[in-house]
């Protein structure tokens, strides 16, 4: 008979508190305790809105921003973890956004891509600032991760730099019903010097299946 | 696409046929459907109002409202029944006298609803629970009883259908994915996963319940025969994203609508297909993104809803 995780737990939370003698902590609530520390050490990305212009099939390139591409250049970069911090191997990240003039490309992949994760966790990619369109004014960069043994992941990064933001993201965040979480506006690094660019970090932090 | 290729296109379409008269519906028009006999105009308003407008006269026959938070499914309804979705669930109202049928509470609002022609089942999903995207299909019989839930996909609902004879339930997820169960056990029929690279925007059966069309995002209609499943063909010709299509009664039309990806306040076309040959019959031009068309039962009139407060009306050759 397989013994599930939960069972298994139980089973050393009554014979540690046995041997222990920590009888003052009812065993569900020392279950809880237990299973909560071990699976909160990194809080789970939240989920935002799939959207309707993900696209099936986006090849695996780390490099959207082609030479001579108009727009801003932004290096997005991040390691794909687990609520543990423990580095997911086997994952895959859809990417998308639209252009720098807020358009997706639905008839090709211009800045698509579903990257391979290397077995280190980290993932980088070199793309541009995305645009502002009328439907969604808030730049944003769509991703779908999936992962053997963790539940898919859709969401979605914002930039604490956007005109829309106004320069407040506390205050700002939500207008419009658009971003529905204040962690997923990301800080924007900006670089003068040389190549002029910006560069954000996104850990992305998936829960067990 | 280019301003200049579309500019070619918006006049191509101008030179079409003129739109032959408008019905204003005194809010925004988010969906239009024909009643069964042809002689109503439906119209889902957002200032939570639907409205039946007699089509020989344009005039305001009937209008039932719904509450706060609740917005109605798009729904052709020959039942006669009409489905509105809120946070606490669906509701079902009677068309006329607006009164509830049925209730079916739920923990969230299903954003895309169906019910069976004869209003024998109701279909819509609603995400689980937890920071996942995931969504469950679930069905309830006229009593109001659940029959089955099932996965449906990442992302939501984006296109919800079902087939004539009420046998099968048809959904597209925004993760691209369409799934077809059995309304009768909740059985997947039918995964289609490798023929769609996108999203749909909208579904039908065809009134022979042979084949399933779906149009969305890459601007194509795509038929399943749905004995086989496979994909049997695929229409090409709309300029723009497809957001809805529809079927004449007697199968033999389609009519098809959407936006293009520069902005919803361009123009757009909306074309007539020749369903048996797959040729475009007629293009008409909306001033902006079409959210709705319907065909009449007979096949007479092409209605549409373009993000503002009129329908608009052609005489369909």
């Amino acid at each position: 008979m397989k013994i599930s995780r939960r069972e298994m737990l139980e089973n050393c939370i009554v014979r540690g508190s046995l041997v222990a003698g920590v009888a003052a902590m009812p065993a569900n609530r020392l279950l809880a305790a237990w299973e909560d520390g071990e699976q909160m050490a990194r809080k789970p990305t939240p989920s935002e809105v799939l959207g309707p212009f993900f696209k099936k099939g986006a090849p695996n390139v780390a490099t959207l921003r082609q030479p001579g591409d108009p727009g801003f250049p932004l290096r997005v970069a991040g390691k794909v973890v687990n609520t543990r911090g423990d580095v997911v191997e086997g994952a895959w990240i859809d990417i998308w956004q639209a252009n720098h003039e807020g358009r997706y490309d639905v008839v090709g992949y211009r800045y698509r891509a579903k990257l391979a994760v290397p077995a280190a966790g980290d993932y980088t990619v070199e793309t541009v600032m995305p645009g502002h369109y009328e439907d969604r004014p808030a730049q944003h960069i769509h991703y779908m991760i999936t992962a053997p043994g963790h539940k898919a992941l859709v969401t979605q990064i914002y930039f604490a730099t956007d005109t829309f933001i106004e320069g407040d993201v506390d205050k700002n965040y939500r207008k419009r019903n658009i971003a529905e979480n204040r962690d997923l506006v990301r800080p924007v690094k900006l670089y003068e010097q040389g190549s002029p660019h910006a560069e954000v970090s996104f850990d992305i932090v998936l829960e067990r299946a | 696409m280019s301003k200049r290729i579309f500019a070619i296109l918006l006049a191509a379409a101008g030179a079409a046929t003129a739109q032959d008269r408008t019905i204003a519906a005194g809010a925004h028009v988010g969906w239009v459907g024909f009643s069964k006999d042809g002689a109503t105009l439906r119209a889902g308003c957002n200032d939570r109002k639907l409205r039946e407008f007699d089509l020989s006269s344009g005039s305001l026959r009937n209008s039932i409202a719904w509450g706060e938070g609740e917005n109605p499914a798009p729904v052709s309804a020959p039942s006669g029944l009409v489905a509105v979705s809120s946070k606490q669930g669906i509701a079902l109202l009677q068309l006329g006298s607006g009164s509830v049928v049925r209730r079916i509470p739920m923990e969230r609002a299903s954003r895309r609803v169906a019910i069976a022609d004869d209003g024998q089942a109701l279909a819509g999903a609603i995400r689980v629970a937890g920071l996942s995207r995931e969504e469950v299909m679930r069905l309830w019989d006229a009593s109001g009883k659940e029959r089955f839930a099932a996965p449906s996909g990442i992302g939501g609902t984006s296109a919800i259908a079902m087939s004539p004879d009420g046998s099968l339930l048809a959904a597209g997820s925004w993760d691209t994915n369409v799934r077809v169960w059995s309304t009768r056990n909740g059985e997947l029929v039918r995964l289609i996963s490798d023929d769609l690279p996108v999203a749909m925007f909208d579904m039908a059966f065809t009134p022979d319940g042979k084949s399933l069309a779906a149009a969305g995002v890459d601007r194509m209609v795509y038929f399943w025969d749905t004995k086989t499943w496979k994909l049997a063909r695929k229409l090409t010709g709309q300029p723009e994203m497809i957001h809805s299509l529809a079927f004449s009664g007697d199968g033999r039309l389609l009519a098809t609508g959407g936006f293009n990806d520069i902005a919803e306040k361009h123009p757009v076309s909306i074309l007539v297909w020749d369903v048996a040959s797959g040729k475009v019959l007629q293009t008409l031009s909306a001033p902006h993104m079409v959210s709705s068309v319907a065909l009449s039962p007979d096949g007479k009139l092409l209605a549409a809803a373009s993000g503002d407060n009129l329908v608009r009306l052609w005489s369909v050759r």
